[in-house]
Protein backbone atom coordinates (compact mmCIF):
# COMPACT_ATOMS: atom_id res chain seq x y z
CA UNK A 1 0.00 0.00 0.00
CA UNK A 2 1.20 3.89 -0.74
CA UNK A 3 -0.02 7.41 0.17
CA UNK A 4 0.86 10.17 -1.57
CA UNK A 5 0.29 13.70 -1.98
CA UNK A 6 -0.35 14.25 -5.96
CA UNK A 7 -0.37 18.09 -4.64
CA UNK A 8 2.84 17.99 -2.99
CA UNK A 9 4.66 14.47 -3.59
CA UNK A 10 4.71 13.80 0.24
CA UNK A 11 5.04 10.05 1.06
CA UNK A 12 5.46 10.57 4.93
CA UNK A 13 3.11 11.93 6.87
CA UNK A 14 -0.85 12.50 6.84
CA UNK A 15 -3.56 13.03 8.62
CA UNK A 16 -6.76 11.34 9.16
CA UNK A 17 -9.87 12.50 11.42
CA UNK A 18 -11.77 9.88 13.20
CA UNK A 19 -14.32 9.78 15.54
CA UNK A 20 -13.80 8.91 19.01
CA UNK A 21 -16.32 8.38 22.16
CA UNK A 22 -14.83 10.78 25.28
CA UNK A 23 -15.36 10.33 28.67
CA UNK A 24 -15.54 13.70 30.91
CA UNK A 25 -16.62 15.24 34.18
CA UNK A 26 -17.50 18.19 35.07
CA UNK A 27 -14.77 20.27 37.69
CA UNK A 28 -16.21 21.72 40.77
CA UNK A 29 -14.76 24.83 39.11
CA UNK A 30 -16.95 23.74 35.99
CA UNK A 31 -14.09 23.01 34.23
CA UNK A 32 -14.04 20.18 32.06
CA UNK A 33 -11.43 16.63 32.92
CA UNK A 34 -11.19 14.43 30.05
CA UNK A 35 -11.34 10.45 31.58
CA UNK A 36 -10.99 8.46 28.49
CA UNK A 37 -10.91 8.45 24.95
CA UNK A 38 -11.83 5.62 23.10
CA UNK A 39 -11.88 4.87 18.87
CA UNK A 40 -15.29 4.34 17.12
CA UNK A 41 -13.52 3.53 13.75
CA UNK A 42 -11.40 1.23 12.23
CA UNK A 43 -8.42 2.84 10.48
CA UNK A 44 -8.20 -0.23 7.76
CA UNK A 45 -12.08 0.88 6.48
CA UNK A 46 -11.14 4.38 6.81
CA UNK A 47 -8.11 4.17 4.97
CA UNK A 48 -9.74 1.72 2.14
CA UNK A 49 -12.90 4.23 2.07
CA UNK A 50 -10.10 6.92 0.93
CA UNK A 51 -11.90 9.05 -1.87
CA UNK A 52 -15.34 8.13 -1.15
CA UNK A 53 -16.21 10.01 2.13
CA UNK A 54 -15.28 13.84 2.95
CA UNK A 55 -13.34 12.34 5.93
CA UNK A 56 -10.44 11.82 4.17
CA UNK A 57 -6.94 11.43 4.33
CA UNK A 58 -5.33 14.90 4.14
CA UNK A 59 -1.40 15.95 4.08
CA UNK A 60 0.16 17.24 6.72
CA UNK A 61 1.76 19.33 4.45
CA UNK A 62 -0.17 21.03 2.09
CA UNK A 63 -3.56 19.55 3.77
CA UNK A 64 -4.87 18.18 0.36
CA UNK A 65 -6.40 14.94 -0.07
CA UNK A 66 -4.18 12.18 -0.15
CA UNK A 67 -4.02 9.20 -2.85
CA UNK A 68 -3.88 5.85 -1.22
CA UNK A 69 -2.80 2.96 -3.62
CA UNK A 70 -3.61 -0.41 -1.94
CA UNK A 71 -1.80 -2.35 -4.60
CA UNK A 72 0.64 -0.53 -6.09
CA UNK A 73 1.97 -3.79 -7.99
CA UNK A 74 -1.23 -4.26 -9.40
CA UNK A 75 -0.31 -2.78 -12.83
CA UNK A 76 2.85 -4.81 -13.28
CA UNK A 77 1.20 -7.93 -12.60
CA UNK A 78 -1.43 -7.21 -14.95
CA UNK A 79 1.62 -6.47 -17.42
CA UNK A 80 3.45 -9.25 -16.56
CA UNK A 81 0.63 -11.44 -17.19
CA UNK A 82 -0.30 -10.05 -20.34
CA UNK A 83 3.34 -10.56 -21.68
CA UNK A 84 3.17 -14.17 -20.67
CA UNK A 85 -0.06 -14.88 -22.53
CA UNK A 86 1.17 -12.97 -25.69
CA UNK A 87 4.38 -14.92 -25.63
CA UNK A 88 2.17 -18.35 -24.92
CA UNK A 89 0.25 -17.37 -28.01
CA UNK B 1 -24.45 21.32 38.22
CA UNK B 2 -24.91 21.61 34.62
CA UNK B 3 -25.90 18.42 33.57
CA UNK B 4 -28.36 16.08 34.62
CA UNK B 5 -29.11 12.24 34.41
CA UNK B 6 -32.71 12.18 35.07
CA UNK B 7 -32.49 8.52 35.14
CA UNK B 8 -29.65 7.66 37.65
CA UNK B 9 -29.17 11.25 38.87
CA UNK B 10 -25.61 11.38 37.95
CA UNK B 11 -24.30 15.02 37.40
CA UNK B 12 -20.71 14.76 37.26
CA UNK B 13 -19.71 11.84 34.29
CA UNK B 14 -20.66 12.08 30.72
CA UNK B 15 -19.62 10.70 27.30
CA UNK B 16 -19.90 11.98 24.03
CA UNK B 17 -18.51 11.69 20.58
CA UNK B 18 -15.93 13.62 18.51
CA UNK B 19 -13.29 14.12 16.22
CA UNK B 20 -10.09 13.57 16.39
CA UNK B 21 -7.04 13.41 14.87
CA UNK B 22 -4.47 11.27 14.06
CA UNK B 23 -1.05 11.00 11.89
CA UNK B 24 -0.49 8.41 9.85
CA UNK B 25 3.23 8.08 9.33
CA UNK B 26 4.87 5.85 6.64
CA UNK B 27 8.59 5.21 6.65
CA UNK B 28 10.74 1.98 5.65
CA UNK B 29 7.60 0.19 4.51
CA UNK B 30 6.24 0.16 7.68
CA UNK B 31 3.04 2.58 8.99
CA UNK B 32 2.89 4.07 12.11
CA UNK B 33 -0.32 5.71 13.96
CA UNK B 34 0.82 8.46 16.40
CA UNK B 35 -0.84 11.68 17.57
CA UNK B 36 -0.40 14.49 15.10
CA UNK B 37 2.40 16.29 16.66
CA UNK B 38 3.80 19.90 15.23
CA UNK B 39 7.24 21.65 16.40
CA UNK B 40 5.19 24.01 19.14
CA UNK B 41 1.71 21.61 19.81
CA UNK B 42 -0.20 18.69 19.59
CA UNK B 43 -2.50 18.91 17.03
CA UNK B 44 -4.49 15.14 18.57
CA UNK B 45 -4.80 16.23 21.97
CA UNK B 46 -5.68 19.94 20.70
CA UNK B 47 -8.35 18.94 18.81
CA UNK B 48 -9.87 16.68 21.48
CA UNK B 49 -10.12 19.46 23.84
CA UNK B 50 -11.06 21.82 21.79
CA UNK B 51 -14.28 19.95 20.28
CA UNK B 52 -15.25 18.66 23.69
CA UNK B 53 -15.36 22.10 24.70
CA UNK B 54 -17.51 23.09 21.37
CA UNK B 55 -19.55 20.31 22.13
CA UNK B 56 -20.72 20.65 25.56
CA UNK B 57 -20.82 24.66 25.72
CA UNK B 58 -23.12 23.83 22.39
CA UNK B 59 -25.52 21.74 24.16
CA UNK B 60 -25.86 24.22 27.41
CA UNK B 61 -26.08 26.81 24.99
CA UNK B 62 -28.86 24.98 22.49
CA UNK B 63 -30.51 23.27 25.48
CA UNK B 64 -33.86 22.95 22.67
CA UNK B 65 -32.00 21.84 19.99
CA UNK B 66 -29.64 19.27 21.30
CA UNK B 67 -32.95 17.52 22.71
CA UNK B 68 -35.20 14.97 21.14
CA UNK B 69 -38.78 14.32 22.50
CA UNK B 70 -39.52 10.73 21.93
CA UNK B 71 -43.46 10.19 21.78
CA UNK B 72 -43.68 6.38 22.69
CA UNK B 73 -41.64 7.06 26.08
CA UNK B 74 -42.82 10.22 26.46
CA UNK B 75 -39.24 11.72 27.31
CA UNK B 76 -36.26 13.46 25.92
CA UNK B 77 -33.04 12.38 25.03
CA UNK B 78 -29.98 14.10 24.15
CA UNK B 79 -28.69 13.84 21.40
CA UNK B 80 -25.22 13.98 21.99
CA UNK B 81 -24.20 13.30 25.22
CA UNK B 82 -24.76 10.37 27.41
CA UNK B 83 -24.61 9.16 30.96
CA UNK B 84 -21.40 7.51 31.90
CA UNK B 85 -22.59 5.77 34.71
CA UNK B 86 -26.01 4.39 33.37
CA UNK B 87 -25.78 4.97 30.03
CA UNK B 88 -28.71 6.58 29.45
CA UNK B 89 -29.29 9.39 26.48
CA UNK B 90 -31.87 11.21 29.57
CA UNK B 91 -29.58 13.95 30.06
CA UNK B 92 -30.82 17.45 30.33
CA UNK B 93 -29.88 21.06 32.34
CA UNK B 94 -30.69 20.54 35.07
CA UNK B 95 -34.18 23.26 35.54
CA UNK B 96 -33.52 26.56 37.55
CA UNK B 97 -36.63 28.66 38.67
CA UNK B 98 -35.82 31.74 37.00
CA UNK B 99 -34.18 34.80 39.02
CA UNK B 100 -36.58 37.72 40.01
CA UNK B 101 -35.70 40.51 36.87
CA UNK B 102 -35.08 43.88 38.53
CA UNK B 103 -37.08 46.01 35.95
CA UNK B 104 -33.97 47.93 33.22
CA UNK B 105 -34.82 51.44 34.41
CA UNK B 106 -34.88 50.33 38.18
CA UNK B 107 -31.29 48.99 37.74
CA UNK B 108 -30.15 51.98 35.46
CA UNK B 109 -30.99 54.63 38.49
CA UNK B 110 -29.36 52.44 41.16
CA UNK B 111 -26.02 52.67 39.21
CA UNK B 112 -26.20 56.15 38.13
CA UNK B 113 -23.29 57.65 40.38
CA UNK B 114 -21.61 54.58 39.52
CA UNK B 115 -22.16 55.05 35.59
CA UNK B 116 -21.33 58.97 36.53
CA UNK B 117 -17.61 58.07 37.85
CA UNK B 118 -16.81 56.18 35.62
CA UNK B 119 -17.81 59.12 32.72
CA UNK B 120 -16.14 61.44 34.79
CA UNK B 121 -12.73 60.03 35.21
CA UNK B 122 -12.79 59.75 31.46
CA UNK B 123 -13.20 63.72 31.10
CA UNK B 124 -10.88 64.58 34.22
CA UNK B 125 -8.18 62.60 32.16
CA UNK B 126 -8.90 65.08 28.78
CA UNK B 127 -8.35 68.15 31.41
CA UNK B 128 -5.45 67.43 33.67
CA UNK B 129 -3.92 70.49 35.32
CA UNK B 130 -0.99 72.14 33.03
CA UNK B 131 2.09 72.21 34.83
CA UNK B 132 4.27 73.84 32.48
CA UNK B 133 3.51 76.05 29.40
CA UNK B 134 6.23 75.70 26.43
Amino acid sequence: MKIVCPACGNHKSFLIPLWVRCTFKFNKDGTLSILHVRQLESLEDKIVDQGKTSFAITCKDCGADALVTLNEYENLDNQKAQRAALEAL
Amino acid sequence: MKLLCIRCGNYTYFETDITGIKEISAADGLMTIDNARFPDFDYTEDTIRNNLKDMVDYVLKEDDSSLVFDPETETYYNRFITCARCGSAKVIKPFRPKRRMVPLDQELEENREEFNALRKERTDENSLPRLWEP
